[in-house]
């Protein structure tokens, strides 16, 4: 793996890439800020070691023009400071590095906060993934707009909400709220299995149609269990089987492919279903028009203990206005999207 | 390459706290020739920015004094040069301050600068033995 070093003391980072390259990795010296930044934007550099005081850009402004821009993937930054107290470290923090390392450093140490760094990349990566996957599994259906990006905000508020409730306080922790945003985009992966002929149909499905349509909740759900099985310390591919297998389950057992009950769908199944439910009645479809917020809350409530796990239903009110913020801020974006388009059109 | 280094962990001929060689092995994972390089850089370093200090200091110039003690700091500590490194760091601190406090700001000078002819003749006399 590639790391970027930027140093303007020769010698520091002579020692600094001997070690840096002894570990494995490919070692890149920038002697200042702005020749750093230039490398930073060629995309090739995800780790970056630099060193905070440097002639024209610092570390610190390193670190901030980094986060400033968009960009590909997530650059790491470790900060080499010869800077010491909880102040300065607060401060280069804060700037936007993800770790420091004191002058002068031992290799050991190095080495284990590149390994820190190494392996929060490789999370990312994992998640973009199976964000990608998910979105492949959704292209297929090119009306649904950006429902994966908004159905897993929804999930992370209704289980943030969830995780101060006492019923969930156990239950509900911040991996649980990382996980839910993670894997509730997988919902509906098993809808690859689905004939184009009924997943893509304009009309509305015969009930034998609809049966089939219905398989998909078991076909994601199974395929995410056999991956599950060979994985059993990846606890996120669970929840994602749990899913991908249950939103699509009631509370009042009318639901399939099961017809679970209450509590015996699993909780991440029961915020997935509101979550879906809010966004498919707040997005327009062919077949209809876009529900307001207002229309879809009097629903949600309509369904509470039908449809709807009545605790979620609570959570839903208590961060209603973050469900609109988030249905008008994507909305929004997508306006944004095809504005320069729209503009050429009208030359 | 002269081979003052030697990665044989028995009692060094130079105090620690001047030039602790051993330490310096460690920080290159072992790798002799970067130790060495290293060395012979920061030394030349050393040299010529005495000279530039002293002349700073003699003008009152505290701005590029500070600038050339945080850089000796730094790679004083790289190189093992513990005594040196906190030499640095005071007499940055003492420039920082404008070198209001006179007395104090040409103590760590002297300090500084005396530090800096230990550790070369420290050094010197690794480069005669080898």
């Amino acid at each position: 793996m590639r790391v970027l070093v930027v140093e303007d003391d020769w010698i520091t980072a002579q020692v600094l890439t001997n070690a840096l390259e002894r570990i494995g990795y490919e070692v890149t010296v920038a002697e200042d800020g702005d020749a750093a930044y230039r490398h930073v934007r060629s995309g090739k550099y995800r780790l970056v070691v630099t060193d905070w005081e440097m002639p024209g850009m610092s570390g610190i402004e390193l670190c901030r023009r980094i986060r400033s821009r968009r960009s590909a993937g997530y650059v790491y930054i470790i900060l080499l400071t010869s800077y010491r107290g909880v102040e300065n470290i607060v401060r280069g923090l804060d700037a936007g590095a993800d770790d420091y390392l004191t002058k002068p450093f031992q290799p050991e140490e190095l080495a284990m906060r590149m390994r820190v760094g190494v392996r929060i990349l490789s999370l990312e990566s994992r998640d973009l993934t199976i964000f990608a996957l998910a979105k492949l599994a959704e292209s297929r259906d090119s009306e649904t707009g950006e429902h994966l990006e908004r159905m897993r905000e929804y999930c992370r508020i209704l289980a943030d909400e969830l995780s101060i409730h006492p019923r969930y306080r156990d239950i509900v922790d911040g991996e649980f709220v990382s996980q839910i945003y993670l894997t509730s985009p997988l919902h509906d992966i098993g809808k690859v299995g689905i004939p184009d002929s009924i997943l893509l149909k304009p009309g509305k499905l015969t009930d034998e149609e609809f049966g089939v349509m219905k398989e998909h909740a078991v076909i994601g759900g199974r395929t995410l269990e056999s991956v599950a099985q060979h994985h059993p310390e990846a606890s996120y591919l669970q929840m994602a089987r749990d899913i991908a297998l249950t939103h699509h389950e009631r509370v009042d057992g009318s639901g399939y492919p099961y017809g679970l009950y209450g509590d015996e769908i699993p909780l991440c199944g029961r915020i997935a279903a509101l979550a879906d439910v809010y966004d498919a009645l707040t997005s327009k479809r062919v077949y209809k028009a876009a529900y307001d917020h207002n229309m879809a809350k009097e629903l949600i409530i309509s369904e509470r203990d039908k449809h709807f796990d009545g605790d979620v239903v609570d959570a839903f009110l208590s961060r209603e206005e973050e469900f609109l913020a988030i249905s008008n801020r994507f909305q929004g974006e997508a306006l944004d999207a095809i504005m320069p388009e729209a503009q050429l059109a009208n030359v | 390459m002269v081979n003052r280094l030697s990665d044989d962990m028995g009692p060094s001929l130079i105090d620690p706290q001047i030039f602790d060689q051993q330490q310096l092995l460690l920080r290159c994972m072992g790798n002799l020739e970067v130790a060495e390089r290293c060395l012979t850089r920061f030394r030349q370093r050393l040299e010529a920015d005495v000279e530039q200090l002293q002349q700073s200091a003699t003008v009152g110039d505290t701005g590029e004094v500070a600038r050339l003690a945080h850089f000796m700091k730094g790679s004083a500590a790289t190189v093992a040069a513990t005594a040196l490194s906190q030499k640095a760091h005071s007499l940055e601190c003492a420039a920082r301050d404008g070198g209001t406090e006179e007395i104090e700001f040409d103590r760590a000078t002297r300090e500084f600068m005396n530090e800096a002819e230990r550790f070369i003749e420290a050094v010197a006399r690794l480069d005669e033995n080898s």
